[in-house]
């Protein structure tokens, strides 16, 4: 009986092979673009660990120079004599490879594949992850280790040293149990400092806020495809009802009846999802390397660009295909179970829609639509973006097809040409059927629009803010103070305007700041554009009045123009003016330079922003004359290049996000009107007596399809700019740390 | 007695009010008995034979097919008794439109486990379907769908064969054709024949003619 | 720092050793090995011979307060060459160990220390006789006067320590055979110091004075073929340091355990 009962069942597929491809596709783009994300996610979150656990970073305070990033050997030698437990680090580039030079007797942490074996390291190896292996191959021994952290090879530092041709050191790790007497680390190593280890920013807090990012776009496309699932449950329902009657009058049990077609169901989910998580496999590689340049870009942090298959991310795409699948399913069993065996047959009263569920809906929608500006006003923080996010388009979801509905009415009721009235009345008579479908189109398109919003505003802030920082057209940078004197000096005298910039890490308002010297000229004064400033916020810098503070610090320590800063124990300067600082993770305080070389006389500027009118000739001058090496110099173009770059790979991953979510909508309307066009034909019947032609009554359809497509864009216009304002003054502000201007209908 | 009907009745709710179709509808057929239902359009045969086929339940009264009595059965005894003890020939065929003929013919003795091969491939040829096996339901025409509705009733070898209209489609020829398969079957097994039809001489046949009329038998 | 990462740390050097020598055997190494009838050469062999494998300075204290209270303090380094002899800077093949300990009658406390030969962190030197590891330090002109201190987390010392005696060389002049396979080490010992200094305890300082002795020795031995065994050995060491006291049996149960010990 089984053998005979899923043969008919699985007959339908057979001769409607579209539907089948329907069923398929929609739980494989579902699960496709949630896997995917998931899996971009879960490799990203790997890497941190590894790289967390790789360094040790985060987890000990540690011993760094106060000016530059070099610490000679003695220093540390010297440190261990007197009874500072510290360990040594080398920390250096090499072929675009981070390369970690420690001391493994002396290190806190050892490795982390240590346990694997003692074979593992040994003076003259490094370990590195397989990527990174191939690009040092040539230069060590390399044994590949899949627990280090992406784009860092790990040695001892001796060997690493060598390859650096170095003999110095990069930073000391403070061990903890320091002994119970210790001379002070000012007497022992003067040019050294701590950095508590609370101040390395943490990578994974800083890329939380893109990863959620991410997940909710995951999440809509998971729900645009669970729309598309249950349309093609439905149709498939639909289109099976007068079989499942038969099959039941011809003696099937409803009991096995159910069973079977679950299974039937689930087995054919299972099968899609899997093809879903193929899918999403190719769409995360496709990806990931452009979310790995975005991580990179934006904070540092260091991502594999190969894909792993973890049973994180798969498994919950197929756990959460396989959950949709039988909440649709279960809804359309009930209703078998529900009717009586020969009514089931007959075709489902959802084409009559009820006013009282309409309105039900309105007013759930206009609840959630109008808690947002309170939310808006209220809430803080990173997730109160996404619950507001979460009401208006659930809200505006909600919303449509009663809206849709009421205005089919209107128009209806002031349409005399019989033909047109049986075309409104028919139209909202599909309302129902295809809100599901409507909604889908009504999210993907409001996020197509929001999202390209905040792109293009990005855009046209960040090539703006450029312009602005990078105004000079060469930039030195130089190892000592000699150099720096020297520079200084050689490009005064042939009267050229020279920024020099001193800068060193400190802790202002309890944050880790940059605290930045600058000479106050010209190229300031035309060139910077204050988000908020006092009156002569420039003259009041150069007199040493006043600081200038980048808006992540504003924020941060909410201070904001007039408040006063402590710059150093005894300095305190109000803040004159703050500036936009897009794609920084730190702070930076501004100050003249005078005031920095009072507060650290020992520190020289290292860095220098020069104005010439041609570049290249006077890099090679200074090349020439002071023996500073030419990568030390650079072409500010060449920046502005790098950094657009950064930028639009950003959004290289939204906007490929975009276009897939849109096409899965797309695929739901698709999917949606065929159902429809297959149930409706025996309603076209009557239509036809009425004297139209089936020519005449496509066209009505194609208008209709066209018509709703229509409205649903003009409401998803509002709704995506609606979007783009939370993205860019909540979202972007909570994630980034700093705020966009929007630019409307940007081009 | 396979089928035995005691006091049904019936009645459908029409948009507000009860509209009774049945109102106390009583008889007997013993096995190898024929019996035609007679009626004009609407006065509730087709209600009457679904009740009788366990595929509706009756209001009031009760119903005994093969000595069961149906309003003490679960739905798996129902679904049992349907494809073990009986057949019916639905008016609209109610063909599986996603099976060949072949197959839609074989569905139910092979529910039943009663599958003959032999026994189908006589009545294919009797009732003029060689031709048509590999066909799907949707490529044939009203009365050759007829005929497989027809075809597949018989080939389940059923206690008690409920004929809603079955020669209503066909041509006089073939309708004798149908008829003479469906009495052979009655002669050869011993099944219990009940057949809805406006056709006096098919209605001659029987052994028995009954009149349904504003609810009752007349 | 827990027995488990001190395994694993000490248990690394080996294994380039191992991974090095492997197919030459363990007596091709390139060690040196004691010979019999040793004539030392001093103050010189007060220092480390890095052609040798294993060497340590061992220095055991039984002390009294002023008010009779009886404590111990030890103070060891030990060296290890992955290779015999030294390199420039990091590749030099040499790794320290120490480790410092003091017992009152109801508290024990230890703390270790670890460093790399070749960059000036740790080593002994014979004139004048300096042996120090970070800020631990045993030194003086000559062997006859000397101080000492080390440093831990929740303890410390400054000793200072007086000869009054001469050296005492075991077995056969200084040649010390381990087992029957002719395994054997140079080995001397001071016993007769007097040592007097400042304990310091989380309870505060400690005025002590007692008796002291110091061991020196040195070999090449390998322990068995495989070489993770001597790091097993050293890890039992310091276990054992942590669980017991001192006295002067288990002085030498160590000495000749670390010999003797069949760890295959
Ligand atoms: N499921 C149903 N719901 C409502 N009314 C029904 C239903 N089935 C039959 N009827 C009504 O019951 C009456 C009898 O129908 P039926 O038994 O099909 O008549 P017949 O077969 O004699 O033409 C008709 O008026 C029909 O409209
Ligand atoms: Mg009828």
């Amino acid at each position: 009986m089984m053998a005979w009962c899923l043969r008919a069942l699985l007959s339908h597929w057979w001769r409607n092979p579209v539907q089948l491809f329907a069923y398929l596709a929609g739980l494989a783009l579902a699960t496709a673009l949630w896997s995917g994300v998931q899996a971009i996610n879960s490799e990203a979150r790997a890497s941190y660990d590894a790289a967390a656990k790789t360094l040790g970073e985060g987890q000990y305070d540690l011993l760094i120079p106060k000016q530059g990033n070099r610490i000679p050997q003695d220093v540390y030698v010297l440190l261990r004599k007197s009874g500072w437990l510290v360990s040594p680090v080398i920390d250096a580039r090499i072929n675009d490879v981070r390369l970690l030079g420690i001391d493994l007797v002396t290190s806190a942490t050892g490795l982390p594949n240590l346990a694997k074996g003692p074979s593992a390291i040994t003076y003259d190896t490094l370990l590195a992850n397989e990527e990174t292996a191939l690009k040092i191959s040539m230069l060590a021994n390399v044994t590949v280790d899949t627990s280090i952290a992406p784009g860092i090879a790990i040695g001892d530092i001796g060997l690493v040293q060598r390859m650096l041709k170095r003999d110095d050191l990069t930073r000391l790790i403070l061990l903890p149990n320091q002994p119970i007497t210790q001379p002070s680390l000012g007497m022992v190593a003067p040019n050294l400092r701590v950095q508590s280890a609370h101040a390395v920013t943490n990578v994974t807090e800083l890329t939380g806020s893109f990863h959620l990012n991410l997940t909710a776009f995951g999440l809509l496309s998971f729900v645009v495809g669970l729309f598309i699932v249950n349309s093609t449950i439905g149709l498939a329902f639909e289109q099976r009802r007068g079989m499942i009657r038969t099959i039941r009058s011809l003696g099937v049990p409803m009991r096995t009846l159910i069973t079977l077609i679950t299974v039937e169901m689930m087995t054919l989910a299972v099968i899609g999802a899997g093809f879903g998580i193929i899918l999403g496999y190719f769409i995360a590689a496709f990806l990931l390397p452009d979310v790995a340049a975005t991580l990179r870009g934006l904070y540092g942090a260091q991502i594999s660009g190969t894909l792993e298959l973890r049973a994180s991310w798969w498994v919950s795409g197929m756990v959460l295909a396989l959950i949709g699948t039988a909440v649709a399913l279960s809804s359309r069993i009930w209703q078998i179970v529900q009717m009586p065996l020969l009514a089931s047959a007959k075709p489902r009263a959802w084409v009559v829609a009820t006013g009282s569920r309409f309105r039900l809906q309105l007013i759930i929608a206009i609840t959630l639509l109008f808690s947002t500006v309170p939310l808006a006003m209220t809430l803080e923080g990173l997730l109160a973006g996404f619950i507001l996010l979460g009401c208006l388009l659930i809200g505006a979801a909600l919303a449509l097809p009663p809206l849709l509905g009421g205005l089919l009415t209107l128009v209806q009721k002031y349409t005399v040409a019989p033909v047109w009235e049986w075309f409104w009345a028919d139209t909202r008579q599909q309302l129902p059927g295809l809100s599901l479908a409507l909604i889908a189109l009504l999210l993907a398109v409001s996020a197509n629009i929001g999202v390209s919003t905040m792109v293009s505003s990005f855009r046209q802030t960040f090539i703006a803010f450029l312009d602005q920082r990078l105004a000079p057209e060469l930039f030195v940078e130089v190892e000592t103070a000699n150099q720096s004197a020297a520079l200084e000096m050689f490009l005064m005298n042939r009267q050229i305007e020279v920024l020099p910039l001193l800068t060193t890490q400190v802790v202002i308002a309890d944050l880790p700041v940059d605290l930045y010297g600058i000479r106050v000229g010209q190229t300031y004064r035309n060139n910077w554009i204050f988000l908020d400033n006092t009156l002569n916020a420039w003259d009041a810098i150069e007199r040493g009045k006043a600081v200038v503070v980048n808006e992540q610090f504003a924020r941060r320590a909410d201070l904001w123009v007039g408040s006063l800063v402590q710059v150093s124990r005894d300095l305190m300067l109000p803040i004159a003016g703050v500036v936009g600082d897009y794609g920084n993770p730190q702070g930076q305080v501004i100050i003249t330079e005078r005031i920095f070389k009072d507060l650290y006389p020992n520190l020289y500027a290292s860095n220098f922003g020069v104005r010439t009118k041609d570049a290249s000739q006077l890099r090679s001058q200074i090349v020439n004359t002071l023996g500073i090496k030419n990568n030390a110099i650079i072409n500010q173009v060449g920046i502005k290049a790098l950094s657009l770059e950064v930028f639009e790979r950003t959004f290289v991953v939204t906007s490929a996000l975009n276009v897939l979510t849109l096409g899965v909508a797309s695929f739901a309307i698709l999917m949606s009107l065929l159902t429809l066009a297959d149930l409706r034909v025996p309603q076209l019947a009557p239509v036809w007596a009425l004297g139209l032609t089936r020519r005449r009554l496509a066209w009505l359809e194609l208008l209709r399809a066209v018509l709703l497509a229509g409205i649903v864009f003009v409401c998803a216009i509002p709704m995506g700019l609606a979007l783009a304002w939370i993205l860019l003054t909540i979202i972007n502000v909570e994630a980034f740390g700093w705020q966009l201007p929007m630019y409307l209908f940007p081009l | 007695m396979v089928l035995r009907l005691e006091g049904v009745k019936k009645s459908f709710r029409n948009s507000e009010e009860l509209v009774p179709v049945l109102q106390g509808v009583s008889f007997d057929l013993e096995a190898g008995h024929t019996l035609a239902l007679r009626g004009e359009s609407g006065s509730g045969k087709s209600t009457l034979l679904h009740i009788a086929g366990a595929l509706e339940a009756a209001d009031a009264g009760r119903v005994w097919v093969s000595g069961k009595e149906l309003s003490q059965l679960n739905d798996g005894a129902r679904a049992q008794l349907r494809r073990a003890d009986i057949a019916l020939i639905f008016q609209q065929f109610n063909l599986i439109p996603s099976l060949t003929v072949a197959a839609n013919i074989a569905f139910q003795s092979a529910l039943s486990g009663t599958l003959d091969s032999a026994h189908i491939k006589h009545i294919v040829s009797a009732l003029g379907l060689q031709e048509q096996m590999q066909k799907y339901p949707e490529d044939l025409s009203g009365g050759q769908q007829q005929r497989v509705a027809i075809a597949r009733a018989i080939a389940a070898k059923p206690k008690l064969l409920l004929a809603d209209e079955p020669t209503g489609n066909l041509d006089e020829v073939t309708a004798e054709n149908v008829l003479d398969q469906m009495l052979k079957l009655v002669a050869q097994t011993g099944t219990a024949l009940m057949i809805v039809t406006h056709s006096t001489n098919i209605a001659d046949r029987m052994n028995r003619q009954l009149h349904l009329c504003n609810g009752f038998l007349v | 720092m827990n027995v488990k990462i001190l395994f694993f740390i000490i248990i690394w050097p080996f294994s380039v050793v191992a991974q090095g020598f492997s197919d030459l055997g363990s007596r091709a190494d390139g060690f040196a090995n004691p010979e019999l009838n040793p004539t030392f050469n001093f103050p010189t062999d007060h220092g480390a011979h890095p052609e040798y494998r294993i060497e340590w300075w061992y220095l055991t204290a039984n002390l009294n307060g002023s008010d009779g209270t009886s404590y111990g303090l030890q103070w060891t380094l030990f060296r290890t060459g992955l290779r015999p002899g030294e390199g420039p800077g990091w590749q030099s093949p040499q790794v320290w160990f120490a480790h410092a300990a003091v017992t009152t009658p109801g508290q024990h406390f230890a703390t270790e220390r670890f460093a790399r030969g070749g960059i000036g962190q740790a080593g002994v030197e014979a004139t004048p006789f300096r042996a120090w590891i970070d800020e631990w330090v045993l030194e003086g002109e000559d062997f006859q006067k000397m101080t000492l201190t080390a440093n831990g987390p929740n303890f410390g010392y400054d000793m200072s320590l007086q000869a009054n005696g001469p050296l005492v060389f075991h077995g056969d002049n200084g040649y010390s055979v381990k087992s029957e396979q002719g395994q054997a080490s140079y080995y001397y010992s001071q016993p007769f110091f007097k040592i007097d200094g400042t304990l310091k305890l989380p309870t505060g300082n400690i005025e002590v004075e007692g008796n002291a002795w110091l061991d020196h020795e040195w070999s090449s031995q390998p322990l068995s073929d495989d070489q993770s065994g001597l790091g097993l050995v050293l890890v039992i060491v310091c276990g054992w340091c942590k669980v017991d006291g001192f006295s002067t049996t288990p002085k030498r149960w160590i000495t000749l355990q670390l010999f003797d010990l069949d760890l295959t």
